[in-house]
């Protein structure tokens, strides 16, 4: 990954102590930050607890980064290592459907019928996403969310770039058996699957 | 659920990016994140300020100190050097001081003490002899062995002494020997006079 233009700067300034600057760093990933960590616990205030908490490390280990490389695989390995702590321990006391209960409730019933049906089908289909293992989940968002390539994804996650293949490919695999498994999508995709 | 359309499973990309990206597109971290951000640096910065001072402060009561060692060493130098101070005359060595002297007035021949004519009154000249000085030595040094044997509890061994002079019925001697008086009846008397008083002692 390449230094967006400006980020060089900001990040040299940041390092001298101009506080600003670190804002201004903040304002350029916070919301790519903050999606991913979002796709990946499904919680609001965990992904915000995230995005502080990375920020926050960001701040303290500024000099350690290096100032020809982005921030962003850095940003996104802490923000991920994170996710995950966090998610180990609110797993125990929040379920997936509690988490997709929330995002239910948030579809407007004004949309037309065919937007609806769709809503849901992404839903279940994130449902599903959600139920994968960790780091499957997580090169899962990271390749289809962020768009990140295979050797990106390796830099952030710190793993060979077989082992992402590997991680995708099994991710798919186990999203079509939870599909496939699922009694809502009866009818509907399961025969297209198999 | 059924109306949905057919999906392939070349679409599974497309859907899962689809998914991701229309559940997630428009979500962004509300601005209380940065504040918190903020807070909890600006709160560091202004504790690593307050270190900055307090070192500083102590850095200052340091120097301080040092100075006011140093102006003690000075003073003390200078009391060296400089004539003495009246505040030091007890520290003056009385070697070459003059002894106290009386003046007194002589009119006559000396024959005797009264001779001498003192400028004040006579008593005040002769010294209190006390004659029971040494009786009065000789009982505070009694009182302090009473003292130290009734602290520590102190008995003497028991010894009665082999002579013909009876000791007072009241002493501890007098007290044994009647003991042994009274011992010695009493087996003599359920011995049937068989009893050997020497076993006694």
């Amino acid at each position: 990954m390449t230094t967006a233009p400006g980020e060089l700067e900001l990040i040299i300034r940041a390092k001298q102590g101009d506080f600003k600057a670190f804002e201004l760093l903040y304002e350029m990933h916070k919301t790519a930050i903050y999606r991913t960590a979002l796709a990946i616990t499904g919680n609001r205030s965990t992904a915000e607890e995230i995005l502080q908490e990375t920020f926050l490390r960001a701040f303290k280990n500024i000099n350690k980064i290096y100032e020809n490389t982005s921030l962003s695989p850095w940003l996104y390995r802490v923000a991920v290592n994170l996710a995950y702590d966090l998610t180990a321990k609110r797993r125990r006391r929040l379920t997936v459907l509690d988490t997709l209960k929330g995002w239910l409730t948030v579809a407007p019933l004004s949309l037309p019928e065919r937007k609806v049906e769709e809503r849901e089908l992404q839903e279940l289909i994130y449902e599903a996403i959600n139920k994968l293992e960790f780091r499957q989940r997580s090169t899962l968002v990271l390749f289809y969310l962020q768009d990140f390539s295979l050797q990106e994804i390796a830099e952030i996650m710190e793993c060979p770039v077989g082992t992402v293949k590997s991680r995708l490919h099994y991710a798919r695999t186990n999203l079509r058996k939870a599909l496939l498994a699922d009694e809502r999508l009866l009818g509907g995709l399961a025969y297209e699957f198999s | 659920m059924n109306s949905h359309k057919p999906l392939y499973e070349e679409d599974l990309d497309q859907l899962l990016h689809h998914t991701l990206e229309n559940k997630f597109r428009a979500q962004r971290p509300s601005n209380r994140v940065w504040k918190r951000i903020k807070a909890k640096l600006t709160g560091e910065k202004s504790n690593s300020g307050q270190f900055f001072s307090l070192r500083s402060s102590l850095i200052v009561q340091v120097a301080i100190l040092l100075l006011f060692l140093t102006l003690g060493g000075v003073d003390r130098l200078l009391e060296q050097k400089l004539p003495l101070a009246t505040r030091n005359m007890d520290s003056v060595s009385q070697n070459n001081a003059p002894s106290p002297r009386t003046v007194v007035w002589v009119n006559k021949e000396l024959t005797d003490v009264k001779d001498v004519e003192l400028p004040y009154p006579t008593e005040m000249a002769t010294l209190p002899v006390d004659d029971h000085d040494d009786a009065h030595l000789q009982d505070i040094q009694f009182k302090r062995q009473r003292l130290s044997q009734n602290n520590r509890h102190y008995e003497p061994p028991l010894s009665i002494p082999p002579i013909d002079v009876a000791p007072h019925i009241d002493s501890p001697e007098g007290r044994a020997l009647m003991l042994r008086s009274n011992m010695q009846g009493i087996l003599s008397f359920f011995m049937g006079g068989q009893f050997d008083p020497g076993i006694i002692q």
